[in-house]
């Protein structure tokens, strides 16, 4: 019985037509996979790349500020637009009355606006440069020029030094 | 042999190795080679999509197992498919190898599925508990029991 029940399934195979169809499906699923973990594979190394590029950026401003020895306003190619309003370069955008703060970090990077931190042990400040359009604009600002504006928030800088920063726009 | 450049598994091996042994255990647990045909293709399909979690020859074997019964249940549960299975017409050669086939198949089918793993595949009972994932009382109860309807029906022992 057990024999004749062997010989019996012995007997029963796929249609080569089925095996050639499985094949091609297989096969297609294999490329599926395989698109998918190449744009897997490109997505990571893009992530990573921009991740290596903001590193390198920071460490940038880092080494540049240490250098110094004081606060640095190393500001981006977005940012310059709205520095270049008021007439300010690179390297001399930040005022003298705030030089003893740290540049820290870019808040925000926008089309039109640039937010920087400042700070030093225990105060710390943003200024934003950007369009008046799409800033919003309140008591905090300071400067104005060609629809640009230069807008200052701070509830921890005294009065001088507020004055020293407006001073070194004006 | 069609091998498949971008990831070097080669799916014409995969098929001529375990495509008879599948499509087997398919037409024991759905009695059709209709429905057989597509439980063969979505298994091999389910296999490229898990081939990286497969650990050996071993296990291939014993993961292609598992997914035709599970496949051949998930057809059985459609209720279009159910009212309209057809019994396979293999056209066996000799009349006695026909008699006790079909006797198998007429078995319910979790004693039709123990009684081909064992006495085609040669496997174990304690390697079809696990293959099933099963307590191996239950395969040895499943295979006496297959074997006790099959002798009444054939009229002879089943060994």
């Amino acid at each position: 019985m057990k024999n004749l029940y062997i010989q019996a399934n012995r007997q029963i195979h796929p249609s080569e037509e089925l095996k050639a169809q499985t094949i091609m499906k297989m096969n297609r699923q294999l490329e599926v996979r395989s698109w998918f973990t190449s744009k897997m594979a490109l997505a990571f190394a893009s992530i990573c790349l921009c991740f290596g590029l903001s590193g390198l950026v920071l460490q940038s401003v880092s080494e540049k500020n240490n250098e110094s020895g004081n606060a640095g306003l190393m500001l981006t190619n977005e940012s310059d637009m709205g520095i270049e309003a008021f007439g300010l370069d690179r390297t001399s955008a930040y005022p003298a009355a705030v030089e003893d703060y740290q540049l820290v970090m870019e808040l925000c990077n926008e089309d039109t606006s640039t937010t920087l931190t400042y700070q030093n042990d225990n105060k710390s400040f943003t200024v934003t440069v950007g369009s008046k359009d799409l800033m919003k604009v309140n008591e905090g600002v300071i400067l104005e020029k060609d629809n640009e504006v230069l807008l200052f928030e701070s509830d921890v800088l005294n009065e001088e030094e507020l004055e020293g920063f407006v001073d070194y726009f004006r | 042999m069609e091998q498949h450049q971008m990831v070097g598994i080669d799916c014409e091996m995969i098929i001529e190795k375990y495509g008879d042994m599948v499509y087997r255990l398919a037409v024991n647990q759905t009695k059709s080679t209709t429905e057989a045909d597509d439980v063969f293709q979505e298994v091999f399909i389910r296999f490229i999509r898990s081939i990286d979690k497969i650990e050996s020859e071993e296990h291939a074997k014993a993961w292609l197992i598992r997914a035709t019964i599970n496949c051949s249940k998930d057809i059985f549960l459609n209720a279009f498919r159910k009212n309209t299975t057809e019994l396979v017409d293999v056209g066996f050669e000799d009349e006695r190898e026909s008699e006790v086939y079909y006797a198998v198949l007429e078995l319910p089918k979790k004693y039709r599925s123990v009684i081909y793993l064992h006495y085609y595949e040669g496997y174990s009972i304690q390697e079809i508990a696990g293959i099933m994932k099963s307590n191996v009382n239950t395969v040895k109860t499943q295979l006496s029991r297959g074997r006790e309807l099959l002798k009444n029906r054939l009229k002879g022992e089943f060994e």
